[in-house]
């Protein structure tokens, strides 16, 4: 049986089309990844079409080694035989992020945004535009009393009450950021992490650690599926 | 020979491999236990309370060991933010009487403390005012000692003098008796902030600008308005059609023309972002940079004007004229339509609001039989707090009513009916208690504290 085995791995190794497939199934898992919405799990929307691109650059150069393939003789290393089965996995398994455990490890030094202002009415402000604003204004009774309607996920940070937030992204999930906003649950809430909720309440002042902050009160809770684009920009 | 250098080569990048591992090394650990800096320190003119500074450091720290810096004298404070950027904010509920001296501590994230910093502040604004001065008028500044300062040459009549947010100046609009009008900006450097309390001081005269000079001929009117960025926007209206003409100058003194109809004199809002122009259909708000922030105009039909901008908060009050000749005062949250807080017959003659929109004054004008001046406090849902005559005062012709928070008191001109010139009022925010300076004046506003501190050497400025 393990002499089958290494018969037949050393036989599909020794096929001349093994690179050229390999080649086009990577390019295929960039451009369903493209396709099905999953890169938006991943990266930010500006670079989908890169990938979309890179994915048909790759199918492409397969289809022409395949072309050539019968004029020599190559021996794959075990590699592309690797790489062949994590292909297969990707487009077979869908991803299932835990966005909370991403974020619960990553810092939250959102870049500055000298830029937002007063002028957009609260309630059309997103969830990363409010923490923006509140580290850039973080005198709490300046936001006392605004109405709020933003959406994100149930982030559990260790030590801290469980946040609503989102992960902004300037590239891909290398560099993603959490921005959560502390939210005053209501008593028959029961939030579980990693849950989206969207929320439309008004914006109080708390005193939490001896410090009064800005926390969402909610007037309607609603539990909503996640969003295709999770990521924001 | 070949076989040497071959083989010295690997050891030779080797060695340089090692040695930059070695810098990388040596520079992390010198990183490492770099101690936290100040970098700078700023005042804040967008804030709930009194006054606010606003502290950047190197490095994130750690808030509560920054917040047992001391304050003297010792009033309510809080500190905000986090990581690198933290805010002070002073909210002592009485007035700020004199310089603040900030003895700024703390350790950052990782432990490692900051070297003790002294800063001298002073939120106190000065006093402006346009007062006669021989056969015209001039604007002047009031210095900390009491003397009057003058800040440009006398003019023949100064219609409005329009403070630079920031404090980094004070503009004028004066006219002739051929109606010519002229805009002058006043720089002036502020001495708000220092590290040493003698380096504290009165504002320093910068150049004097002549942003209009009359010579393009008679204009129907000038227009000044500015925001806490410290942008000046000049708007000049001709008798020609078509000979309006609006434009921003910015801190950096640059020119930038907009391409705008009103209908009335437009307002930049406090935090820089937008302006309200006055159409005909009632008051638009427009963003100033359209691409950053959605580019949807926001309409208020009706017709109004607005009285005061309540600067920390985005509110607004604003004076409604109802067709029964009825006015109404309202007060606009963002993102709610307009809350009525005053309905009546009354002249609005001048309105204000504290920093968060909670306390309104209005000074209200009944005509009849006994012409008289009443001064009423409300809160934010309209209830009468307080209400105070003004007596034989009343507001003179143009006045505005101008509120600290730093010292907690309302600024006008008021004038006797028989008086020739108005005189500088002050009123308190909380009591209405009315002190009239002896000093006539036409026109009168606060120049606000302002400007930022970057340089923490001890020597002198």
């Amino acid at each position: 049986m393990r002499s089958f085995r290494s018969r037949f791995l050393r036989h599909v190794r020794r096929s001349t089309v093994l690179p050229p497939l390999v080649l086009a199934l990577w390019g295929w898992v960039l451009v369903w990844s493209s396709l099905s919405s999953r890169l938006d799990l991943l990266l930010n929307a500006a670079f989908h079409p890169v990938v979309a691109v890179a994915g048909v650059v790759l199918m492409l150069l397969g289809l022409m080694q395949l072309r050539l393939a019968g004029r020599r003789v190559p021996v794959a290393p075990l590699g592309w035989l690797i790489s062949a089965v994590v292909a297969l996995l990707i487009l077979l398994l869908p991803p299932r992020p835990s966005f909370s455990d991403l974020a619960a490890s990553r810092p939250d030094s959102l870049s500055a945004a000298p830029s937002l202002s007063f002028f957009l009415p609260p309630e059309q402000r997103t969830l990363t535009e409010w923490v923006r604003l509140l580290r850039s204004q973080p005198d709490p009774e300046l936001h006392a009393g605004d109405p709020v309607r933003i959406s994100g996920f149930v982030l559990d940070r260790p030590g801290e009450p469980l946040q609503l937030a989102r992960l902004t992204v300037r590239c891909c999930l290398a560099d993603a950021t959490p921005a959560g906003l502390p939210v005053d649950w209501p008593a028959e809430a029961n939030p579980q992490v990693d849950q989206w909720f969207s929320i439309e309440g008004t914006m109080v002042v708390q005193e939490r650690n001896g410090v009064p902050v800005s926390v969402v009160k909610p007037t309607r809770m609603t539990l909503i599926p996640r969003p295709e684009r999770p990521l924001e920009p | 020979m070949t076989t040497q250098a071959s083989s010295a080569r690997p050891r030779l990048l080797l060695g340089c491999l090692a040695a930059l591992a070695g810098l990388a090394v040596v520079q992390q650990q010198i990183l490492l236990r770099r101690p936290p800096r100040l970098q700078s320190v700023a005042i804040q003119p967008l804030r709930s309370g009194a006054a606010a500074l606003d502290v950047v450091f190197s490095r994130p720290m750690d808030r509560a060991t920054v917040a047992a810096s001391s304050l003297d004298p010792d009033l309510p404070h809080r500190w905000f933010g986090r990581q690198g950027r933290l805010r002070l904010l002073v909210n002592s509920g009485r007035p700020i009487a004199g310089p603040l001296r900030l003895d700024l501590l703390g350790r950052d994230l990782r432990r490692l403390p900051l070297r003790s910093q002294e800063v001298w502040w002073n939120p106190r604004p000065h006093l402006l005012a346009v007062v006669p001065s021989g056969n015209g008028e001039r604007l002047k500044l009031r210095l900390r000692d009491g003397r009057w300062q003058a800040l440009a040459p006398v003019q023949q009549r100064i219609l409005q003098i329009e403070p630079l947010g920031n404090g980094a100046g004070v503009a004028l609009v004066s006219d002739d008796s051929e109606a010519r009008q002229r805009v002058l900006l006043r720089h002036l450097d502020q001495h708000a902030l220092s590290v040493r309390e003698q380096g504290l001081g009165d504002p320093v005269l910068g150049s004097l600008e002549e942003l209009e000079s009359g010579a393009s001929g008679s204009l129907l009117f000038a227009h000044l308005s500015s925001n806490q960025l410290g942008e000046l926007l000049v708007q000049l209206g001709g008798f020609e059609p078509d000979s309006d003409r609006v434009w921003i100058q910015s801190r950096s003194q640059e020119q930038r023309p907009l391409n705008l109809e009103a209908s009335g004199p437009l307002r930049l809002l406090p935090d820089g972002n937008g302006l309200v122009l006055p159409s005909y259909d009632g008051l638009e708000l427009l963003p100033l940079k359209p691409s950053l922030d959605g580019g949807a105009r926001q309409s208020l039909p009706g017709s109004r004007e607005v009285k005061a901008f309540c600067s920390g908060s985005g509110r607004a009050l604003l004076v409604r004229h109802w067709p029964d000749y009825r006015r109404s005062l309202e007060l606009v949250i963002p993102a709610r339509p307009p809350q009525q807080v005053w309905l009546g017959e009354a002249g609005v003659m001048a309105a204000a609001c504290d920093n968060g929109g909670e306390r309104l004054w209005l000074v209200l004008r009944e005509a009849g039989l006994r012409t008289e001046d009443v001064l009423l406090q409300l809160n934010s849902k309209g209830q009468e707090i307080l209400r105070r005559a003004l007596g034989p005062w009343r507001l003179s012709s143009g006045a505005e009513l101008d509120y600290d928070p730093v010292s907690d008191q309302l600024l006008t001109v008021v004038q006797k009916p028989a008086a020739d010139h108005g005189r500088i009022a002050l009123i308190s925010g909380s009591s209405l208690s009315l002190e009239v300076l002896e000093q006539p004046a036409v026109l009168a506003r606060w120049l606000p504290a302002g400007g930022a501190l970057t340089d923490f050497s001890d020597r002198p400025r």
